[in-house]
């Protein structure tokens, strides 16, 4: 697979006569029905956040994998669509509002959107740049933040219109 | 011998009238003939200028419109009615427009980080502001 393109043939086999499927070659996985999901979502109640957290690290560390230290913002915003588009979950958008890194998860199944989209791409991100990273919903996409400052910013969106007004009252302050 | 100098001045006279009636039959022909030929130049003259300056023109007026000009301009300044911050596309070229609107002024010369590793970084140290 090169660097600058994910290409999904060949990366999910089925092995019928053993009742396996192999990812990438290395690690076995589980299809899912939509409904299957969000009856484990519902039943898994707080800990949902955590469970998609764990997905999306996952998934992550897959693009990780694929992905030189330098690569560019397209490159990687392309591998991890393409990711998460292989396993059903949707396509990734990324978007920058002034400093501010923001994305969203269009397409995604049922019962996958706001928060839980957030726990989904968090862990994503978070394992894609090796290291923790939050994610604050706000207008339908999640603004990309240090966990330290999740939760003023958490704060300051509940009362805010859109993106454009969170990020109004954001500055850069050093690295967390 | 009457009859025969009849017949000379009679052939005489025929002779003389001849002479005559050339000159005004040639005459009649070569006066029509550039009658005719001057309409003739000037039509196929005229339309081939028209052509070449009708292709310059286009040809010279075509590149100047410089659409993309025009809808970076459009591009540039639709946004900032609309909010104070726009959103820029990851998956956009590597532009580094910087976007349309920034929070502070020295957000603007700022360009956009090469990785995807930095965007996210730079994302991190954002703080409330005060």
């Amino acid at each position: 697979m090169s660097a600058s393109s994910f290409d999904p043939a060949q990366t999910v086999r089925f092995d019928v006569s053993k009742g396996a499927v192999s990812l990438d070659g290395v690690g076995r996985a589980v299809l899912l029905s939509e409904g299957a999901l969000e009856s484990l979502l519902a039943a898994a109640g707080e800990a949902a956040s955590d469970v998609l957290r764990a997905l999306g690290k996952s998934l992550g560390a897959a693009v990780r994998a694929g992905l030189p230290d330098d690569a560019s913002p397209e490159i990687a915003v392309h591998h991890a669509s393409g990711h998460l588009g292989r396993a059903g979950f949707g396509t990734l958008r990324a978007e920058t509002w002034g400093p501010a890194l923001a994305l969203g998860l269009e397409g995604a199944p049922s019962g996958l959107t706001g928060e839980r989209a957030g726990a989904l791409l968090e862990g994503l991100v978070s394992a894609i740049v090796e290291r923790e990273v939050a994610l604050v919903s706000v207008g339908g996409v999640h603004l990309v933040v240090s966990p330290s400052e999740r939760a003023s910013i958490a704060a300051r969106a509940k009362d805010a219109r859109g993106i454009a007004d969170v990020v109004a009252f954001l500055a850069e302050g050093g690295a967390a | 011998m009457n009859a025969q100098v009849q017949k000379l001045e009679a052939l005489l006279a025929r002779v003389q009238e001849n002479r005559k009636k050339p000159r005004v039959a040639v005459a009649a022909p070569v006066a029509a003939a550039p009658a005719v030929a001057p309409p003739v130049r000037p039509a196929p003259a005229a339309p081939k200028p028209q052509p070449v300056v009708a292709k310059t023109d286009t040809a010279v007026t075509a590149p100047p419109p410089a659409s993309p000009a025009i809808e970076t301009d459009v591009a540039v300044t639709a946004p900032p009615p609309a909010a104070p911050v726009a959103a820029e596309p990851v998956d956009a070229p590597p532009v580094v427009a910087s976007g349309p609107v920034a929070v502070t002024e020295g957000v603007l010369n700022t360009p956009r980080p090469r990785t995807f590793a930095g965007l996210v970084e730079r994302s991190l140290s954002l703080r409330v502001r005060g």
